[in-house]
């Protein structure tokens, strides 16, 4: 890929998170009660408004804003754990939320500072989070009660949460080794660009389906 | 020229482990739905098979019943009506003119007929509900049914019980009605020679095993008839599965019938029989 294209999907992912937001705004009227949706409206709201402002401090401030990934990937997980809080049990729910942030706010003020990237954190997030597609898809198997799965939020929360997190995890996990070349960076980025991209459009079809009542 | 060689490793290792990745979630997700939906299908299957099979019994409940009343008014009208007209009859000949030798023949006559009524009455009364089914129980009652076999086609009975068990009146009476249904076939269509039929009463439920030897049928061809003239076997499906219980063929075209019953007993209330031995 081009740097050029790079650079524009990178821009494009920043932008994509207004998509799941805008449908959100057609709910306004006639609010879900879907605690799925209310969860991911939070969710993107808050992605949307991190990315802007992540934007908004490179783009015209020219200040550091790595210390935003931290705090949005806390943010993320915390969000995607209680979106699927209907499948993981209780206590285990508990424990990977209050583990989690423990260990990426230790991760963060001690050991990957907050104008470093945070490797670690990331990576963990990715693949703690993608387990719990695999967990609902298995669920569902088991219980057989859904009849249209293509009216389910959750289904295509996950199938957007499985791509996003199978495609990142490796581009997290190398993303320390990749920093220091520059072309090497941006074609990967812009890679990790389209599965937001993909993230995006998948959260804004789980914002729009309704499942029969 | 070894950094350049570390970069380009690092980035197809990077590309392999992304590709990889995407390829197993997309296999999975692939995997998921098209499963989810054959699955979805096969429950579709079975619930729409056990509709259709509801419905055949609760067709074959009805129309047993019709055919029940049907042999009822046949057994009246041929017998008991056939019979009242007689003594009707030798009755309204019985006047004063006639002479002593006349009305002892006409009253032996009607005596006869209403002896006859009277025991005609008894038969229909005792297919209806045995009276040995009330005061001895199913498995007295089921002997009594097997050996009318011997009695009317010498057929040959190997009867076993391991003890008399009284439970659950409707019950019994269910069970009774299923072995009338099994003799009947018997007794009707079989040729067999020999019949046994044991009893094994467990703690919680009992075991019935009911076989001929005679010509069996095709158990295949007979489930797929959808014309209920012949549905006796349905009846007896529907009639066990008001029992709860379960109960399996084995049989081929000339190669008899074994029937097996397992059906649940609800509030037992042992009997033995009175000399400890089985029946």
């Amino acid at each position: 890929m081009s740097r050029e294209l790079c650079i524009l999907l990178m821009n494009i992912a920043t932008f994509a998170a207004l998509i799941p937001c805008l449908v959100t705004l057609f709910g306004i009227k006639n609010p879900s009660r879907i605690p799925e949706h209310r969860l991911l409206t939070i969710l993107v709201w808050g992605g949307a408004g991190i990315g802007l402002l992540a934007y908004y401090m490179a783009a015209f401030l020219e200040s550091p804003n790595l210390f935003l990934l931290h705090i949005y990937t806390i943010f993320n997980f915390v969000m995607m754990t209680l979106i699927f809080r209907s499948i993981i049990p209780r206590k285990i729910m508990y424990i990977l939320l209050f583990a989690y942030c423990g260990f990426a706010s230790i991760n963060s003020i001690w050991f990957e500072h907050l104008q470093t990237l945070n490797v670690l954190s990331r990576s963990i997030s990715a693949f703690i989070i993608m387990f719990y597609p695999l967990v609902f898809f298995l669920k569902t198997l088991k219980e057989m009660k859904a009849r249209h799965l293509e009216l389910l939020p959750l289904f295509w929360i996950s199938i957007g949460a499985l791509f996003y997190n199978a495609g990142s995890f490796f581009i997290f996990l190398f993303s320390k080794d990749i920093s220091p070349h520059e072309e090497l960076w941006i074609t990967y980025f812009g890679i990790h660009a389209v599965f937001t991209i993909f993230l995006y459009i998948f959260f804004a079809i789980a914002l729009w389906v309704r499942p029969k009542t | 020229m070894g950094k350049t060689e570390d970069l380009s490793n690092l980035s197809f290792q990077l590309a392999f482990g992304i590709i990889g990745m995407i390829l197993l979630a997309t296999f999975i997700i692939v995997f998921f739905v098209i499963y989810q939906r054959r699955l979805l299908q096969q429950q579709l299957n079975a619930q729409q098979a056990e509709a259709a099979y509801q419905k055949d019994l609760l067709n074959a409940g009805v129309l047993a019943q019709e055919a029940e009343r049907e042999r009822i008014a046949t057994d009246l009208h041929d017998s008991i009506g056939g019979l009242l007209s007689a003594t009707k009859i030798y009755v309204s000949n019985i006047t004063q003119q006639l002479s002593t030798p006349q009305f002892e023949l006409f009253k032996k006559k009607a005596l006869q007929t209403l002896n006859e009524n009277i025991g005609e009455i008894r038969t229909i009364t005792n297919d209806l509900f045995p009276q040995s089914l009330e005061h001895v129980g199913v498995v007295a009652a089921s002997r009594k049914l097997v050996e009318k076999l011997t009695e009317l086609k010498q057929i040959q009975v190997d009867f076993y019980a391991n003890k008399e068990q009284h439970f659950n009146k409707n019950r019994e009476k269910v069970i009774f009605r299923i072995l009338q249904e099994l003799t009947n076939n018997t007794f009707k269509h079989s040729e067999a020679e020999k019949v046994p039929l044991h009893f094994h009463f467990e703690s919680d439920q009992l075991i019935i095993h009911y076989s001929d030897d005679g010509r069996g049928f095709d158990r295949k061809a007979y489930d797929e008839k959808k014309d209920f003239t012949s549905f006796g076997l349905k009846s007896i499906d529907s009639r066990i599965a008001f029992l709860n219980g379960k109960i399996t063929y084995e049989t081929a075209p000339k190669q008899g019938v074994e029937v097996k019953m397992e059906i649940p007993l609800i509030n037992p209330s042992i009997e033995t029989n009175t000399n400890g031995k089985p029946y």
